[in-house]
């Protein structure tokens, strides 16, 4: 076999992959609710949630998925979807904004996150690549 | 309900919307039609040979002398495909008609014929264009080129959406590198064709369409400038990203890929590339090393395999793929055309020469 075959399972395995990871990372601080793995505050989680997206849409964009199974693209999806849900659930017991040194970062990462998602999702549905 | 209960509902929705965008957005990925026509025998040879790749609709054709075969799968003999670079050998056949009707020679300059200006590129000859030997990069380097190029490559996108003067302005602005030496050139075939109709005083899909496709009666084989251009059942092709391509029009570089025809029409050219009838047939004549072990005309590359001499050249686009493959000395050729961008070479290579390439 062409190592050069192993290239697009090499790409599925790694855009999709970091979803898996950002995902699972959001879950289990649902999940957890206290201590040091937790959502700090609603930024927080918003900052993360929006970056699990972004990285589901280049997952999307960026696998051979002519050769990759799409089995994985419904598995990274659910996994997301299930984060979605535990941003939510958390959301009312978070406090708005932390006072730490780095509420500020997560603020400007969150936002700036999320207007990069939008600007993107609607350059995409514009070029008709959703079509 | 309680405010516990409502946060509960709202993030079940929030999971099922981002669910549902998932099953909408969702990767397409093809399987070879079961819908089989064509003669059986070869269905039977062609079937194995397309396991193990993505592939939605395909045709296969083989001629052998007077008797011709196809195997269509989801399509049939008039079923529209992109055939990519094939399109060169077309641009090549009517430089060999151009020089035969003494309308220019292979040493022509570009310059002749273009408006460069001065530029490295007015140099170089109709010959070296079409032999990729010019010396021009495959694809236009300047940023904004690059940037669409990208774009296009990673989202199914037409690569090409430029004019005439674009075209000029990017081979006026290339650098030329290796000339003489065989490398693969897009851009330098788009400014052939071009230069081509410049020396016929036409433009290139009338020069096509007058000197080849209507003496050979490939009526269904287009040149769409634009989408309004194409029929309304054009087959659509796949990415290798699981998306529907976008159809590749091609506009100034119409010359390097883009041309959509049939099975059947195909046939007709290969046929009379077969018998010396075509119109530029001496495009076929190999006349210099393509630097990989084979030799090249205008655009055909000629290589052995298994011990048979094949005149060949296949073609991609962002969702289609081709392969023409001709046994001259044996008066055989197979042509194989998808809407997918699994490569059909392998196929048409085994079934020409019954080696496994």
């Amino acid at each position: 076999m062409d190592p050069m075959d192993l290239l697009p399972y090499a790409m599925g395995v790694f855009f999709n992959g970091i979803c898996v990871l950002s995902a699972s990372d959001i879950v289990l601080r649902a999940w957890r609710g206290e201590g040091r793995h937790r959502f700090p505050d609603r930024w927080d989680a918003l900052a993360r949630l929006a970056g699990t997206l972004l990285y589901l849409l280049i997952a999307l964009l960026m696998t051979s998925w002519a050769v990759f199974p799409v089995a994985v693209w419904y598995l990274v999806s659910a996994l997301t979807a299930a984060a979605a849900a535990g941003v939510v659930l958390r959301w009312p017991e978070l406090p708005a904004r932390a006072g730490d040194r780095s509420a500020a970062t997560r603020r400007v990462s969150a936002v700036g996150t999320l207007v990069f998602l939008a600007v993107a999702v609607t350059a995409l549905l514009v070029l008709g690549v959703f079509g | 309900m309680g405010p516990r209960t409502w946060i509960v509902a709202v993030a079940c929705a929030v999971a099922a919307l981002v669910v549902a965008v998932g099953i909408v957005v969702r990767p397409h990925t093809p399987a070879l039609s079961a819908e089989e026509t064509g003669d059986p025998g070869l269905l039977d040879r062609a079937r194995p040979l397309l396991a193990g790749g993505t592939h939605d609709r395909v045709s296969v054709v083989e001629i052998d002398g007077d008797r011709t075969l196809s195997a269509h799968f989801g399509a049939d003999g008039h079923t529209g495909y992109e055939i990519g670079s094939v399109t060169k050998t077309m641009t090549g056949a009517l430089l060999a008609d151009a020089v035969e009707r003494g309308e220019v020679t292979g040493d022509t300059r570009l310059g002749e014929l273009v408006d460069l200006d001065g530029a490295p590129a007015a140099d170089v000859t109709l010959a070296e264009l079409s032999s990729h030997r010019s010396g021009l990069p495959r694809l236009p380097g300047r940023l904004s080129d690059v940037a669409i190029s990208v774009t296009a490559a990673n989202l199914g996108l037409d690569p090409y959406p430029y004019d005439y003067d674009t075209l000029v302005a990017q081979v006026a602005a290339a650098e030329l590198s290796g000339r003489g030496e065989s490398g693969y050139s897009n851009m330098g075939t788009a400014v052939l064709g071009q230069a081509l109709a410049n020396a016929a005083g036409t433009d290139y899909a009338t020069l096509l369409r007058d000197r080849l496709l209507d003496p050979l009666g490939m009526g269904e084989t287009i040149l769409p400038d634009s989408r309004e251009d194409l029929p309304e059942d054009a087959t659509v092709g796949y990415t290798d990203r699981g998306r529907l391509a976008d159809p590749w029009l091609a506009h100034a570089y119409a010359p390097a890929g883009g041309v959509r025809s049939t099975p059947a029409d195909m046939e007709r050219y290969v046929r009379a590339l077969l018998e010396g009838t075509a119109p530029g047939t001496a495009a076929l004549e190999p006349r210099w090393e393509d630097g990989d072990g084979g030799r090249i005309g205008y655009a055909w590359v000629v290589e052995e395999h298994g011990g048979t001499e094949v005149t060949w050249h296949n073609g991609g686009t962002g969702g289609f793929s081709a392969m023409v493959a001709l046994d001259r000395e044996g008066d055989r050729a197979v042509l194989a055309f998808g809407n997918t961008t699994t490569g059909l070479e392998p196929l048409a290579l085994e079934l020409l020469t019954g080696e496994d390439s």
